[in-house]
């Protein structure tokens, strides 16, 4: 469970969080685009520095990860939440034909993920990094140099963020920078809870939500595949492409409970209890109240970011700025 | 006379798929898909599309303010923005 301190740094300055549930393969050699083509539901069409949303399937069609695909200039970049690194590299290593000229680098035993989260991330990062920043798109990434680490502006919690895949023996210096510089904007830690938390309120899928058995069709996940494609668990998707129940978001005043309740969290600021259900497709829609919950659509919330601007905005000049009520 | 949540998620659709061409099936339009950033990944471009595409749909105008925004975040969120409005689905 997470605290109203660090929901408030989230969703109102910044907050940093040490990211051990996320993990990385590099891919290398002529071949590696061959390998995540045969392997990604979703058609890789991604330039340098961009990263892709998808997912892999298992055979029968449920979700094994959550991965975004990074093409990093010549190599690609599988960056993922749900196995181990050792499941990861157990499924992926069958896949490589004999022929091919490709190297798997689990990056899991020689770096790790560091974010920064909030509306004003951007100018945490930029007092620590440099103002190239500010520029930097969504699901795009840059080279830090004097680290020798990928940062990526991604992130599932409906801010700003930025998740930093850096070497082990950069690490600590990198996350002292980010603390010192965090000083200036009352920086928290998060926890992992919080960013499950946030990704909840802003309808991101989360692999932590007890969904491993649900489909794509199920969790409302469909624009991250191809129908087209011919990759091993999209044949059984499309036999049940017709979803007769689907994942919908849902609020309680106290602990939704029932077997239709897949999880719920409290919510330290928006009080109450947010969490997702697994509907009938006829009783899914927003607005609809339940056993001991109502059904709601995601985002709970309106992000503090939708409304900042890095050219007008600014952590120093916040109690001037005026913006829309967090909740509506 | 007002359109139903059903008939408007598909006018949102027809606008998705017929005005601003997006290379999905229909099916893929679900409920809570993003529109923005992640999701459809729609840019400005496409909002202003989309927009335009929306009032031609419904006759209701998409405000340019915040409230515009909000109302854009998913197709949910630009169906139950149009129930509050009370839009009727036109038909050309």
């Amino acid at each position: 469970m997470c605290d109203e301190a660090e929901m408030k740094a989230l969703r109102l300055g910044v907050g940093l969080c040490r990211q051990n549930h996320m993990h990385a393969v590099r891919i290398t050699g002529d071949d590696a685009f061959e390998l995540l083509d045969g392997i990604c539901p979703r058609h890789l069409f991604v330039r340098d520095g961009q990263m892709l949303p998808t997912v892999l399937l298992h055979q029968d069609g449920s979700i094994f990860a959550d991965v975004y695909v990074l093409a990093d200039d010549l190599d690609f970049v599988l960056i993922y939440e749900g196995p181990s690194p050792k499941g990861m590299m157990n499924w992926l290593t069958p896949k490589v034909e004999p022929a091919w000229t490709i190297e798997l680098h689990d990056l899991s035993g020689s770096h790790r993920f560091l974010g920064v989260h909030g509306p004003y991330a951007w100018e945490l990062l930029a007092e620590t990094v440099g103002p190239e920043v500010v520029g930097v798109g969504y699901l795009r990434s840059f080279l830090m140099f004097e680290e020798d680490a990928l940062c990526m502006r991604a992130g599932k919690t409906g801010e700003f963020g930025y998740e930093i895949l850096v070497p082990n023996e950069r690490a600590e210096s990198l996350w002292s920078r980010l603390c010192a510089s965090g000083e200036d904007f009352d920086a928290v830690e998060l926890s992992l809870a919080a960013l499950d938390l946030a990704a909840l309120q802003n309808g991101f899928f989360s692999m932590r939500n007890g969904v491993e058995h649900l489909t794509p069709v199920e969790l409302q996940l469909l624009w991250r595949i191809a129908w087209d494609r011919q990759v091993p668990g999209l044949q059984i998707l499309h036999a049940n492409r017709q979803a007769s129940r689907r994942i919908t978001w849902i609020q309680a005043e106290n602990k939704p409970t029932g077997e239709q309740v897949l999880c719920a969290h409290r919510a330290p600021l928006l009080g109450g209890w947010v969490g997702l259900a697994l509907l009938p497709v006829d009783q899914a829609d927003p607005g609809l109240a339940q056993d001991g919950y109502r059904t709601v659509a995601p985002p709970l919330l309106h992000n503090r970011s939708l409304f900042i601007d890095s050219q007008r905005h600014s952590w120093a000049g916040r109690d001037l700025d005026s913006f829309p009520a967090l909740f509506p | 006379m007002s359109a139903n949540r059903d008939e408007l998620m598909e006018m949102v659709r027809d606008v998705l798929l017929g005005r601003l061409k997006l290379r999905l099936e229909r099916d893929q339009i679900q409920p809570d898909t993003p529109l923005f950033g992640t999701g459809l990944g729609l840019d400005s471009v496409d909002a202003v599309d989309l927009a335009v595409g929306i009032e031609e749909g419904s006759g209701i105008k998409v405000p340019e303010d915040w409230r515009g925004r909000v109302a854009l975040r998913s197709v949910n969120q630009l169906v139950g923005f149009l129930l509050e409005e009370g839009a009727d689905v036109r038909r050309s």
